[in-house]
């Protein structure tokens, strides 16, 4: 293997170990000066590693950005992301079809994930909307496609590799005895897949794909907003 | 048809942590699971490579 290959390897290790430790850690220090705010806590801790992902892939957004914005006409970059939004959009409500139709006793079983977001939705509108509209986006890119883009050069295996890291995250924090827990894996599976194969038909340009997410995003996040 | 499961999957695309202490031993499971993931298959890759 080579040095910089290695130095790559490490560096993505050290941003994963950072990424599960960094809320206990900024917890802690807060603690000692009294501030026990779980959820200010919390947001200080996200804001605090939001930055530090865009400083360690700065360059990386820097020219992704630029090749989006210089590449392609305004129109087609509108007509990127709407056309992927809305695909992303259908294909999630066919897995909820398709839930209901093999799973009919799942269907008054909240996702876990989802729980948690409008748990946080009720203590911190301000948080949600940090957390829904700029770190799941930007970070959660970064984190689990860019950093794992850089170790595993095989296009199959690394769509593979990441789609199940992400499918792993966002449902290993629910209760893994109840029944659609796989599959909500499944459906997260699936289209964190779709999103990796984009990212690739993209020229690995990470910007496209926060622009899908954060749109994308954008829907439920009204939805809540307006308590529909 | 209830269509709460449908609602759900039209969901915030975001990984929710469970806060701090109580979740620090599944944190430290998932991330030794993944750092096995990428290591399995870097080293997978770079064997077939060589």
């Amino acid at each position: 293997m080579k040095f910089l290959e290695k130095k790559i390897l490490i560096k993505t290790l050290i941003i994963f170990a950072i990424y599960f430790s960094y809320t206990v850690i900024v917890s802690s220090l807060l603690g000692v000066f009294n501030l026990n705010d779980q959820i200010y806590n919390l947001f200080i801790a996200d804001l605090i590693f939001f930055f530090g992902m865009i400083c360690a892939y700065k360059n990386k957004i820097k020219d992704d950005y630029h090749e989006f914005l210089n590449k392609y006409k305004l129109k087609e970059k509108i007509l990127i992301i709407f056309k992927w939004v809305l695909l992303l959009f259908i294909f999630n409500l066919i897995m909820g079809f398709l839930t209901e139709i093999f799973l009919p006793s799942a269907a008054d079983g909240i996702d876990d994930n989802v729980n948690a977001l409008k748990s946080l939705f009720g203590v911190s509108t301000m948080y949600t909307i940090f957390k829904a509209m700029l770190f799941a986006p930007i970070v959660e890119e970064l984190l689990f496609r860019e950093s794992i883009s850089e170790c595993i050069n095989n296009k199959i295996v690394f769509m593979i590799t990441t789609s199940l890291i992400y499918a792993i995250m966002n449902t290993i924090y629910g209760d893994m005895s109840k029944t659609y827990m796989i599959l909500d894996f499944i459906s997260y599976f699936l289209f964190y897949l779709i999103l990796s194969g984009l990212y690739l038909k993209y020229n690995k340009n990470i910007v496209i794909i926060m622009f899908i997410k954060f749109f994308y995003n954008l829907i439920p996040l009204t939805i809540l907003l307006l308590g529909v | 048809m209830n269509t709460t499961r449908i609602n759900d999957l039209l969901n915030i695309l975001a990984v929710v942590q469970k806060p701090t202490t109580e979740a620090q031993s599944m944190n430290i499971i998932i991330f030794v699971i993944i750092v096995v993931i990428i290591l399995v298959i870097v080293s997978t890759l770079y064997a077939n490579k060589k």
